[in-house]
């Protein structure tokens, strides 16, 4: 039988490196947040990467759940190449008309069954109000780190700018302006799940298996 | 086996924790304060699928079941008798992705036409022309952007006779399968979680394989380990001991063994020998009209061959079935015979081999010739 004495694994204690705070989030989460420094902190490789934490003010009525995702600002555009094979074609360049691109943080399944709210809100350009006063829900959930939200942003900017099922691809150019981490308000609908804002579709239990978990997180 | 055996402190306080840090952010002790990997795929959180069939329903469910999946003659039925039942936990490692990227699309195969069809009156006569030309249209999009998960389990550990490849826990969970966050109390209630003997890095390896589509790219991997429970009985029948695994979910049975009855060796033999008997009487009837038309010694020659061979096929049959113990196996959902002690080729095997590859020499002689 073979021992070790040191780490095979390198650890990283969950602490505010500006206030010193316990970081909040589920014990399977990547990325955690220090609710009074408004910070969120992703586990990466080489340590805790920090980003803003915010919280999008619920605008509709009724209990709601604070899931996070990912909001990039952007300048992008997409090249999109001609027709292949017989005569070719011009590359054409589109312009992504929307400065926000959302991509979901927390656990999704089926995503191609049920959707995806990153999608959604990227497509809708959903606008949503800054929570500035009070204090922040305890971010919970939050599985997918920055730097693998990064890989999937030009994607998303990429299916909103073509929004037809079959797109030729394309090249994306994109410049990030921000990055921060939102715990958006979903609308919570019991048993059945929950719903986007803004009148956004809804989601069964199934398609987010942490949500019993944030629920409990966040007192709800 | 050699296990690997890891201490690990904690970064604040320099405490080692007690908790395991790979099955993610654990608290220490001492300071209190949480720690997690910075790899993400050095962390494995387990998670178990709570177990549906208690003990007094699977010792009911594997007689019910040896019998209704044909692995165990009915003439043997009352024959069973339980020795051990035994709960155990299966290890999976569950490998998980996001794909991204665009996708080509083969081109459509379809041709489009368009039909012109002209109705002319030429004396009194009617005449219908068609003309058929093919339409031009634009090259279809041929790709797509993809943003998709992607998921593949392996088992952990290599059990033979088991039946744990026909073990999904991915269906399972699909199926309404409860799956809770691993809580160590419960799942040692249940029973001992078998050591794995197969890395997580072979769960990765395959979904790298699965999504190896071109263009696109494996975003944000993780790990994590879903137990399985199962039950495990052994059990004895005409004296000698089988096992069967089953399914402590949905109350399958993914594998089992059980004896052939004794009872049927003689008349399947019979049965065998008697068809052989009826082939070699058609092949003799036929024998007549071939000498009649061809004749000659080869025509002999290869009649006879082709009597030694069936006799000695199906007499190979009829010995094994007389000669060696057969057990019926479930695996894969169907049922199988193996001969017990049985060597890879018999003698009479051997000498049918001999016999063709003989054949099969002379023929190649004389084609060279």
């Amino acid at each position: 039988m073979e021992t070790t004495g040191r780490n095979p694994a390198k650890l990283i204690a969950l602490a505010c490196p500006a206030c010193g705070a316990d970081l909040a989030g589920l014990a399977v989460d990547r990325v955690f947040g220090c609710v009074p420094c408004r910070t969120a902190y992703s586990v990466e490789t080489d340590g805790l990467r920090a980003d803003p934490l915010v919280a999008w003010e619920p605008e509709e009525p009724g209990p709601h759940v604070f899931l996070p995702l990912w909001e990039f600002e952007v300048d992008a555009s997409v090249a999109i190449p001609g027709a292949r094979g017989g005569s070719g074609g011009a590359e054409r360049v589109e312009r992504f008309a929307g400065p926000r691109v959302w991509v979901t943080a927390f656990d999704l399944r089926g995503r191609s069954r049920f959707g995806d709210p990153g999608g959604n809100l990227t497509r809708r350009q959903a606008e949503l109000r800054i929570r500035k006063a009070g204090r922040l829900p305890a971010p919970a959930g939050a599985r997918l780190p920055r730097s693998a939200a990064g890989d999937i942003a030009p994607v998303q900017v990429l299916a909103a700018v073509d929004a037809r099922v079959d797109v030729l691809g394309g090249r994306v150019d994109m410049t990030v302006r921000s990055v921060r981490l939102a715990l958006v308000p979903f609308v919570l609908l019991g048993d059945a799940g929950v719903r986007e804002p803004s009148g956004g579709p809804a989601y069964p239990p199934a398609a987010i298996p942490d949500l019993v978990a944030v629920r409990r997180a966040q007192g709800v | 086996m050699t296990a690997r055996l890891a201490r690990f402190q904690c970064p604040t306080c320099g405490a080692l924790l007690r908790s395991d840090p790979t099955e993610g952010a654990v608290p220490c002790d001492y300071c209190g304060r949480r720690s997690a990997t910075a790899d993400p795929l050095a962390s494995s959180p387990r998670s178990y699928i709570a177990p549906a069939v208690d003990r007094s329903s699977a010792a009911l469910a594997f007689r019910r079941l040896l019998v209704e999946s044909g692995v165990l003659p009915a003439s043997l039925r009352g024959g069973i008798e339980p020795v051990d039942l035994r709960p155990a936990w299966v290890p999976f490692h569950v490998a998980r992705a996001i794909r991204v990227g665009v996708v080509e699309r083969p081109p459509a195969e379809t041709i489009d036409f368009e039909m012109d069809a002209a109705v002319e009156s030429v004396g009194g006569a009617r005449s219908v022309s068609i003309r058929a030309t093919r339409r031009e249209r634009p090259e279809p999009d041929r790709a797509k952007v993809v943003l998709a998960d992607v998921e593949c389990a392996v088992a952990a550990v290599r059990r033979p006779g088991w039946g744990i490849e026909s073990l999904a826990p991915g269906a399972m969970l699909s199926r309404g399968a409860s799956q809770r966050s691993h809580d160590p109390d419960e799942v040692r209630r249940h029973g001992a979680v078998l050591a794995a003997d197969i890395g997580p890095e072979e769960a990765l390896r395959r979904l790298a394989g699965e999504a190896g589509l071109s263009g696109t790219t494996l975003v944000a991997p993780s790990l994590r380990t879903v137990l399985v429970p199962v039950w495990r009985l052994r059990y004895r029948v005409q004296g000698c001991l089988y096992d069967a695994t089953l399914d402590a979910v949905e109350g399958r049975l993914p594998a089992a063994r059980a004896p052939e009855d004794d009872r049927r060796r003689i008349p399947v033999a019979v049965a065998y020998v008697g068809v052989a008997a009826l082939l070699f009487g058609l092949v003799g009837r036929g024998t007549w009209w071939l000498l009649a038309t061809a004749g000659g010694a080869h025509v002999w020659l290869a009649i006879a061959c082709a009597m030694l061979v069936l006799l000695g096929l199906f007499g190979s049959y009829a010995w094994d079935v007389v000669r060696y113990d057969a057990e019926r196996v479930l695996s894969g959902g169907s049922v199988l015979s193996e001969y017990v002690n049985r060597p890879r080729s018999t003698g009479v095997q051997r000498l049918l081999e001999s016999l063709l590859e003989g054949l099969a020499r002379a023929g190649r002689r004389r084609v060279e010739d």
